[in-house]
């Protein structure tokens, strides 16, 4: 068993503008960086393609795939046909894709990144040599989570990225994205908003505690909220890990338009940028519901390509 | 005709309340997007050097002594003390952690923060506030024109009144008041203060 699988989703589209070109920097970065820690015997990196209505993701990629993506890499390939059949009205059901990860993957940790996030030496550090590898006589959160900071538009291209991932005084000057709710802080309305509220860099959860919250709710199809909902799920019976504080946030965003992106939604970074995607009720961040996913959850009954490029 | 006109009225009036209610929320989320930093500490705030030798009460003049008085104006029964030698301070974020904790179980939490560092208490002033205007570290000077060589002690006389305290390991302080008895003093553990309960943050079904 693997000890970590990174898991992202994505499909064959211009969303926001060149989000392949996005999701190959983000899976070529991952693949580069778990080999720079010689980890690839306790790593593996999952992208679900879900709903390409143009060319499969993976026929895409295949040629722009690093080296260093051999035998880390797999990727799931979800069909329109059968994609449609499950998300309703969503033109991208961000649950179904990542539960279809997470039953695919092999990993200890279900760990996922954006399709746009690339991965940092400290959390590395972190996850390979610190959590479940000292013992402190205390058991480690099986749920983890970590916001992120944004890279510019210069900071993002692609010459200059690595330069402020690896590079410790330049990782810290990258603006953390929505670093209120890093902090957990207190709101005017005497309510705190909790650290696991904001943008995603990684959401950490271990294999048993995934399947006995049954994953993440399959009828929040559109956009956000998703895993805050998941989270406080998790949140009313055990302890989470603040990996933002613990390691500075150390997630990384590359730029991109936001013209595609969510509309109505206040609680996100960048939120005058009003886009046309349709969001998930707020509703769902703010009172505890019940998560109403059959057994097969995951698309568990569907037979899905597994491709190890 | 009164009875179903009062009925109205009060179904009007709690649909009122709740859409304010929930437009309170929203514009909170709202502010909550917006990032603005704390970049200067203001006049009201300092840091001091740390001293073994704490000047008595009787033997402090007497500005100094208001000076106290006013700062504590400012503590609440729900203030607690954070004392960071900033040699010691490895990791700020292992002390916010702390001080989120805190204020997870009691919202109305404040802190005096007693440091060496003026960025220490710079971060900590901008981390804990709302939009530049509700604060929750407490201000620690009024009267800049009090001789230096009185601070260590006003801080020290200021932190005995409170009950509960967090501290960077050994500090100097922090062993005086626990010789003085009947305070907690938390020295965060660095790994395990990350992990956080947060079922009071949980909403309800």
């Amino acid at each position: 068993m693997k000890r970590i699988s990174f898991v992202c989703v994505s499909r064959n589209d211009n969303y926001n503008g060149d989000s392949v070109g996005r999701c190959l920097n983000t899976v070529n970065h991952a693949c580069e960086i778990i080999e720079k820690n010689n980890v690839q015997d306790q790593s593996e990196v999952i992208l679900v393609d879900w709903c390409s209505r143009k060319e499969p993701l993976k026929d895409v990629i295949k040629h722009r795939l690093s080296p260093q993506c051999k035998d880390v890499l797999k990727v799931v390939t979800v069909p329109p046909d059968i994609a449609d059949k499950h998300q309703g009205d969503s033109p991208f059901s961000e649950v179904h894709a990542m539960n279809v990860g997470f039953r695919q993957m092999s990993g200890k940790h279900f760990a996922r990144i954006d399709q746009d996030t690339l991965i940092g030496q400290r959390f590395m550090d972190w996850f390979y040599h610190e959590f479940e590898v000292k013992d402190y006589g205390w058991p480690w959160p099986r749920a983890s989570f970590c916001s992120r900071r944004n890279l510019d538009e210069s900071q993002s291209h692609h010459s200059v990225f690595r330069d402020f991932v690896y590079d410790q005084e330049l990782s810290k000057k990258v603006d953390i994205c929505h670093e209120h709710n890093h902090y957990s802080r207190l709101m005017p309305n005497k309510e705190i908003f909790q650290f696991y509220g904001g943008a995603v860099g990684v959401m950490m959860v271990e294999k048993e505690c995934y399947l006995e919250h049954k994953g993440f709710n399959e009828q929040l199809v559109y956009m956000n909220s998703m895993d805050t909902e998941f989270l406080n799920r998790i949140a009313a019976k055990e302890e989470i890990y603040n990996l933002c504080l613990a390691i500075d946030a150390d997630f990384y965003h590359q730029f991109h338009g936001r013209d595609d992106g969510a509309a109505n939604d206040t609680t996100q970074p960048h939120a005058q940028q009003e886009g046309a995607r349709k969001t998930n009720s707020l509703d769902v961040r703010n009172k505890m519901i019940e998560n109403p996913n059959p057994e097969n959850w995951g698309l568990l009954d569907e037979d899905l390509e597994v491709t190890e490029l | 005709m009164c009875n179903i006109k009062r009925r109205y009225q009060s179904k009007l009036d709690s649909i009122h309340k709740y859409l304010d209610k929930e437009l309170d929320y929203l514009d909170s989320q709202l502010y909550y997007t917006e990032q603005k930093h704390i970049d200067n500490l203001t006049m009201e705030y300092s840091a001091y050097k740390f001293d073994n030798e704490i000047i008595s009460l009787s033997s402090m003049p007497e500005p100094a002594i208001e000076e106290i008085i006013r700062i504590n104006k400012k503590i609440t029964e729900h203030t607690w003390g954070v004392i960071l030698e900033s040699e010691k301070v490895e990791n700020i974020n292992v002390y916010i952690a702390q001080m989120n904790k805190v204020q997870i179980n009691a919202r109305q939490a404040n802190f005096f923060v007693v440091t060496d560092s003026e960025d220490i208490l710079l971060k900590l002033h901008d981390t804990f506030n709302w939009m530049n205007k509700v604060f929750y570290i407490c201000p620690n000077t009024y009267n800049q024109n009090i001789d230096d060589k009185y601070r260590p002690s006003i801080n020290f006389h200021c932190l005995k009144h409170l009950e509960k305290h967090i501290s960077t390991p050994g500090s100097t302080y922090m062993n005086m008041l626990k010789e003085m008895g009947g305070r907690q003093v938390t020295v965060p553990n660095p790994i395990r203060v990350f992990c956080f309960n947060s079922k009071r943050l949980v909403p309800e079904g």
